[in-house]
This record gives structure tokens, C-alpha cells and sequence, in this order.
């Protein structure tokens, strides 16, 4: 397959519920891309998310991360693997009887053997990277907003540093303005500390903002993989259909303009 | 290409960060792992440069990220005039960061931490705030009862009945069993030593009917349903759902509340008549087979030996225990805030008092009872 991918699925077949999501999917993910999931609803964006993620066993093909097979790891080396993904999952999934900060300490306490001084401000570095206060790290989840959620749960995906970093919907629920900031806020930090991202989106504004490539869902496999301009000019009736809304012809429009 | 993803496999084997120094030179040379996992011991020995350091040399470093920029300008911190050389040029953007960060930050921000005395204040100020709390409580209750009483819920009641009562029925008779044959044994032996075997339904009817049953029924269902109606209610709460109901103008007394505190004190004295007849049942099969006291016996001299006063208190007693569980659970779980853990909290919080709410009533009725003579 593709040469540099850091994230490989071959013919990955997943099944939820006896219903097949997935029927022999093939997808590479490029080092130190920006690589965006799109597809209608249910068309197992967040199913493959969670196969990549080896949260979701798949039931055939193989999946491959940073150039190793993922079938049959032991723990160890799953433990080494997992400290090397983030994963920001989409409301957040912070644990709620501990602070932000804690939060973000979380997985430095767990796989690192840092001092406590020295975990607090690595903690407390990632959480100003995602642009929250020092106040905010003191709140617990359930004092925080919908979009200081996300920037929580982005702080604590990015703890450890990952190789890759997957986030689910993370512009769901935010408006215009908060969901711009935080493509903006995925950029940068992708740029910062080098990161090969896997974004699981539905907003087209974020894909015409992020991607590098869109990959997108449809029919169980990957129905066009594709820079934003070949996706939006693809012959594809589905993606057609998907990308032909007003939404997105406006989008066009503004970009002659220009 | 293949140069990065061989750097990149999952192995374990890390060279741990170090940092040398001769003493006097001008350079310190860094080596190893600058990452979250390859820092700890480094950061342990809490290594300090020579302030006249003006070289630090990155050459040798495997692995750089965010914790290892961090590390590093905290040690820069004691040598202002070092220069960083060396480094990889895609760890450029970590090392201007994190010297932005710091300019931004400037001084660290000490964590305050409260003392005994302020602990103490604090708790003993949460401990009145809940009694208030509890009693406003009580009181909104009360009133959204009163202001509407022909708004009950019967269909909401005849389920809490079910689940509460009926569902009990096995578990509340099987206890009270076991207490009555406890019961038989301990008070049997003593009496067959003075030759009173007959006075054990006396010890057996009076104790069953005015203590046990009302309590072991209270017992039991502190535990089962108390604590459902915290787990329930606290799990409404954070999934907003207390607050879909308020929105929609039904108030949640009328529907969760109300039909959970009448369902209970219908269901407990109905449960408790039913332990009392199953404890005495334990104490007659103990006192026939070990006593010599036939079930005959046993039953004809029950009238006399129990007076019908005890069934009537031990079973009076039983809705002031169901409305103190009632109440307490269905409080705990209202003022559920937070998340998963707090529902956790709610629920034991809300067995442990109506357990002990429930004692402490039974123990003012004791007084309230021998002072009236009864």
C-alpha cells in the first residue's frame, strides 16, 4: 500500500449488531496529515473511528498503525501503542469526579513516570494550548460550556504528545464562530507537535478548512478519497449529492469572489 | 520516509533523557529521550545547569516533545544566557512555544491548601446547609402535595407499589424468617434454663410485631428502594431530564416524587405486617422442633401472651420509617450535581442516612411510647 502511511486499513469488514458497517474498507492515512472522515449519517464514521482506535474489534482485514499489525497484541504492547494515539471523543468523555486539570494529568499519572510538579505544568502547558485559562482548569466538567469541553477533552487527547490523534465530531455543537476557532486551534497544533490527525466530521465548513484529504463514507468502503476541490468535483452521485447542498455552492461562490 | 516510520515502532526499549555537564564548561550536551515517557528519572534528580551555561547542545537528542520543551526551559531558567543549538528543525515550533508560554505565564501559581480548621468550618457549614437544604425540601414537597393534592399519580403509584412492595415481599419475609428462628434459638435457651419454654411466644410476639418486623422491613428497604430512588432520580438529573420536566411545567415532585413517598408508606406497613407474620412463623418452627411448644400451643397462647397494642405500634411505625426513606433517597438524588460519581455518592449517602434516620426515629418512638406508658 501507499508509501508513509502511518494508518492502514485493509479490507476492514465491521459488524455492530449483526448489520455489516463496514464491508471490506480500505483506507491509508499519510504521515503528518490532516486526514477527514466524511459521509452521511450512519455510513460508520464513528464505527470506523473506533476500529482505528482498537476500540471496535473488526471482524475481517487488518488494521495496521504506525507501520505495525494491530491483530493480536499483547498488552503490553497494546499499552505502548494506546500511549501513542489521542483520542478526543465527540461529547467530550471527561471523567467527571476530577477537575480539568486532572483530567489532562490523567494519562501523564498513568503511563509516565514524571514528577507531580512536572506532570502539572505539562498539564497545565496543554491546557493553555488549547487556548482555556488557568480558572478553567480548575472546573469540573459539568461547570464547564459546551466548547470548553472540547478544548478540555483536546487537551487530555493531546497529553502525552500522540503520533496520531483522532477526534470525533469536534466541531459538533459549536457555533460558527467556536467551530472556526477550534479548526483553526486543530491546525495549529497539528502543526506545533507534528501530529497525523483523523478528523470524524459532518461540517463542511471544517472540511473546506482542515482537510488535507477527505476520505468519504459511503456504502460500507471509502467512496472518494480526495482533496476538498476533487471531492466537491467528484462524479460520485452520493458525494454529488452530499456536497451539492447550498451550503456548499455558496461556499464555492465566496471562493470566486476571492 | 521509512527513516521516520522505523523511529516509529512501538518499542518499548526508550533511552532515558540525560543531561551532561563537566563542571566549569560552557556547554551542556543533552541526550536521550526528551519525551513524556523518557523524562521521569531526569526529572526526579532534579538536575540544575551552571548559570554560566552558553551552549546547550540537542544533537543528541532521540526524541523531543511538548514535556521535554517544558523541561527544558525550566532548566534555561537558571542559565538566562544559554542558547539552544543542535536541535531538529521540526522542533522549532515546541521550543518558541513553550518560551511563549512561559513569557505569558510568568510565575508559578501556588495551589492553596485549606488547613484542619478550615476543613472543619467548611464541613461542619455543609452539614447545616444540608439541613436546611433537606427541610426546604420537605417543605416544597409538602406543598406541591397540598396545593394539588387531587394531581396524584395513581398509575405511577400502583408501578412504585409494585416494585417497592410486592417485589419486597420475598426478600422482606425470607429476612424476617431468619430473624424469628434467631431469635427462637437465643431467647429458647435461656428460658428452657429456668423452665419458661412457653414464655417464648411471649418474647417471640412481642419483639417481632413492635421491633423487629417494622425494622428489618426498614432495613431492607432502605437498601433496595431508597437507594433506586437516588440512583434513579441523581441519573434523571445529569441526563437533564429533571429539567425537561420543569421546562415542560409538570413539576417533578407531582411526578417522581410524590408517587414514590405514598407508594412507600402504603407498601411498608403492609410489609411489615407481612415480616411480623413470617417471623413469628420462624420462632414457631424453632419452638416445635427444639422447644416443645406445638404450633398448637403456640398459636392459642399468642392472644394472650401478645396484646394487639404491639401490632399497632410496631405497624404505626412503619409509614414514619417509609416517608423518612422516601424522603431521603428521592432528596439525595434531586441534589445529585456533577456526574457518574455523584450518582454513586447520592446512593450510598442516601442508604447510609435513612438507615440511620430510620434508628434514630425507632428510638424517639421507644421513649415517646414508655413515657405515655404503652
Amino acid at each position: 500500500m501507499a508509501d508513509g502511511a502511518v494508518i492502514e486499513a485493509r479490507k476492514v469488514t465491521t459488524r455492530l449488531g449483526g448489520q455489516v458497517i463496514h464491508d471490506g474498507l480500505d483506507l491509508a492515512v499519510r504521515d503528518r496529515e490532516l486526514l477527514a472522515v466524511a459521509g452521511s449519517s450512519g455510513s460508520g464514521k464513528t464505527v470506523l473511528l473506533r476500529a482505528l482506535t482498537l476500540l471496535q474489534p473488526i471482524a475481517k482485514g487488518e488494521i495496521r498503525l504506525l507501520g505495525q499489525p494491530t491483530a493480536g497484541l499483547r498488552r503490553a504492547e497494546a499499552r505502548g501503542l494506546r500511549r501513542r494515539m489521542g483520542v478526543m471523543f465527540q461529547r467530550g468523555a471527561l471523567f467527571t469526579g476530577m477537575s480539568v486539570l486532572e483530567n489532562v494529568m490523567f494519562p501523564l499519572r498513568e503511563h509516565a513516570r514524571l514528577p507531580n510538579r512536572l506532570a502539572r505544568d505539562v498539564a497545565m502547558l496543554k491546557i493553555r494550548l488549547v487556548g482555556l485559562g488557568a480558572d478553567a482548569a480548575m472546573l469540573r466538567p459539568n461547570e464547564l460550556s459546551g466548547g470548553m469541553t472540547k478544548r478540555a477533552a483536546l487537551a487530555r487527547a493531546l497529553a502525552l504528545d500522540p503520533d496520531l490523534l483522532f477526534l470525533d465530531e469536534p466541531t459538533s455543537g459549536l457555533d460558527p464562530v467556536g467551530s472556526a476557532d477550534f479548526d483553526d486551534l486543530i491546525r495549529r497544533l497539528q502543526g506545533l507537535l507534528n501530529l497525523t490527525v483523523v478528523v470524524v466530521t459532518h461540517d463542511v465548513d471544517s472540511l473546506w478548512a482542515i482537510a488535507d484529504r477527505v476520505a468519504f463514507l459511503g456504502d460500507g468502503r471509502v467512496l472518494a478519497l480526495g482533496t476538498m476541490d476533487e471531492l466537491a468535483s467528484s462524479e460520485e452521485p452520493t458525494v454529488r449529492r452530499y456536497f451539492g447542498g447550498q451550503r456548499m455552492q455558496r461556499r464555492q461562490l465566496d471562493g470566486q469572489e476571492q | 520516509m521509512t527513516q521516520v516510520l522505523a523511529d516509529r515502532d512501538f518499542d518499548e526499549a526508550r533511552t532515558p533523557a540525560a543531561v551532561r555537564q563537566t563542571p566549569g564548561a560552557d556547554t551542556a550536551i543533552c541526550l536521550g529521550d526528551w519525551t513524556a515517557m523518557g523524562l521521569g528519572r531526569l526529572a526526579r534528580a532534579r538536575p540544575r545547569l551552571d548559570p554560566a551555561t552558553r551552549h546547550v547542545d540537542l544533537s543528541a537528542v532521540e526524541r523531543f516533545d511538548s514535556t521535554g520543551a517544558l523541561f527544558l526551559s525550566q532548566l534555561l531558567a537558571a542559565a538566562p544566557e544559554a542558547e539552544i543549538s543542535g536541535e531538529q528543525q521540526e522542533w522549532g515550533g515546541l521550543l518558541v512555544l513553550v518560551r511563549e508560554e512561559r513569557a505569558a505565564v510568568g510565575g508559578r501559581r501556588r495551589h492553596r491548601r485549606e488547613g484542619p480548621l478550615a476543613r472543619l468550618g467548611r464541613q461542619s457549614l455543609g452539614l447545616l446547609y444540608a439541613a436546611v437544604d433537606f427541610t426546604a425540601f420537605i417543605g416544597e414537597m409538602a406543598v406541591d402535595m397540598l396545593q394539588q393534592p387531587g394531581r396524584l399519580r395513581l398509575g405511577q403509584v400502583a408501578l412504585e407499589l409494585r416494585r417497592a412492595g410486592v417485589n419486597a415481599l420475598p426478600i422482606a419475609g425470607l429476612l424476617a424468617f431468619l430473624v424469628g428462628v434467631v431469635m427462637a434459638y437465643q431467647g429458647g435457651t435461656t428460658l428452657q434454663d429456668y423452665g419458661a419454654n412457653v414464655f417464648l411466644v411471649d418474647l417471640i410476639g412481642i419483639t417481632m410485631l413492635r421491633e423487629m418486623a417494622p425494622l428489618v422491613v426498614a432495613i431492607i428497604v432502605a437498601g433496595r428502594t431508597g437507594s433506586a430512588y437516588a440512583a434513579e432520580l441523581g441519573t434523571m438529573r445529569i441526563t437533564e431530564e429533571v429539567d425537561a420536566l420543569r421546562a415542560m411545567g409538570v413539576s417533578p415532585y407531582e411526578m417522581l416524587v410524590t408517587p414514590k413517598l405514598v407508594a412507600l408508606v402504603v407498601a411498608m406497613p403492609l410489609l411489615s405486617v407481612w415480616a411480623a407474620a413470617t417471623g413469628v412463623a420462624g420462632g414457631l418452627v424453632v419452638a416445635a422442633t427444639y422447644y416443645g411448644i406445638s404450633p398448637v400451643t403456640f398459636l392459642s397462647r399468642f392472644p394472650d401472651a401478645v396484646d394487639a397494642s404491639h401490632f399497632w405500634l410496631g405497624v404505626g411505625k412503619a409509614p414514619v420509617f417509609a416517608a423518612l426513606i422516601a424522603a431521603i433517597g428521592c432528596y439525595q438524588g434531586l441534589r445529585v450535581r456533577g456526574g457518574a460519581s455523584a450518582v454513586g455518592h447520592a446512593t450510598t449517602v442516601s442508604v447510609v442516612q435513612a438507615i440511620f434516620a430510620v434508628i434514630v426515629a425507632d428510638a424517639a418512638f421507644s421513649i415517646a411510647f414508655q413515657a405515655v406508658g404503652l
